[in-house]
């Protein structure tokens, strides 16, 4: 169970990003105003704000069940699913440096979570 | 747009890391003084209410530095791919290891494995960073 809320969670973030992405953008291409008032008006903008609480609060589930010790390496899952939706839904080019960049980063995380 | 060294984009990606750790450690701040204030029992009167108010303070300022980390993420976003900057977002965990045991206030100790795990996320931050030389600050309409 409290696996299944780690992803959830995990998946609510991923999809924050993408969609902060997308209203950033979209934001960025429209006519109006400042940068601001541009992605205030952007409806992804906000479902990103919802995904985002959304995220938090079921983390702070997976911390009411789980040490923060054991809970704290799967943040670096969340680095990966957002690397994939970067590459598969955004089209980004990913190389292989950055991908070993990111790698090297989840087993940072893994590292400062035996302490 | 300016091509110098420290771009828009990469200085509101630095404002957001700096912010976002800086939340982290208010609120954990925060989490101790209501600890200490839940020890302080008793009936729910203004002295209870002074005790419980640093909390409060130190929450309300992570919450704060938290949406406005989050508006300063939006501006990166416009001039980075998210696959570039989000692995720098990492970095916060550094200034959240180093604040948490440089305030005296949160009194956390050094330990070998955090240091190197430290280590090895600089290290790999650099090389993302390192994949993107070049990329972003590209578009001319980003304004505010």
């Amino acid at each position: 169970m409290t696996y299944v809320l780690i992803f959830v969670s995990l998946a609510f973030t991923t999809a924050a990003q993408l969609l902060q992405k997308l209203a950033a953008d979209r934001a960025a291409r429209s006519a109006g105003g400042v940068f601001m008032i541009r992605l205030l008006r952007q409806s992804r903008f906000w479902w990103a704000i919802a995904c985002l609480a959304a995220g938090t609060a079921s983390w702070l589930g997976v911390l009411f069940r789980m040490e923060v010790s054991k809970a704290f390496p799967f943040l670096s899952l969340g680095f990966v699913l957002v690397m994939l939706v970067s590459r598969f839904h955004l089209h980004e080019s990913v190389g292989a440096v950055r991908w070993l960049g990111v790698a090297l980063i989840c087993a940072g995380i893994g590292l400062m979570s035996l302490a | 747009m300016s091509r110098g060294l420290v771009n828009l984009g990469t200085a509101f990606i630095g404002v957001s890391v700096v912010l976002s750790a800086a939340a982290q450690l208010l609120m954990r701040a925060g989490m101790l003084d209501v600890q200490l204030a839940g020890l302080a029992g008793g009936e729910w009167d203004m002295n209870h209410f002074r005790a419980w108010l640093p909390a409060l303070g130190w929450v309300v300022a992570g919450l704060v530095c938290y949406g406005l980390s989050m508006l300063s993420w939006m501006g990166a976003l416009a001039r980075h791919e998210l696959s570039l900057a989000y692995p720098v977002l990492s970095l916060s965990y550094v200034l959240v290891y180093a604040g948490a045991v440089a305030w005296p206030r949160l009194g956390e100790s050094v330990s070998f494995y955090k240091t190197l795990g430290i280590a090895v996320i600089v290290l790999g931050v650099v090389l993302v960073t390192w994949s993107g030389r070049g990329a972003g600050e590209s578009r001319e309409d980003v304004t505010g």
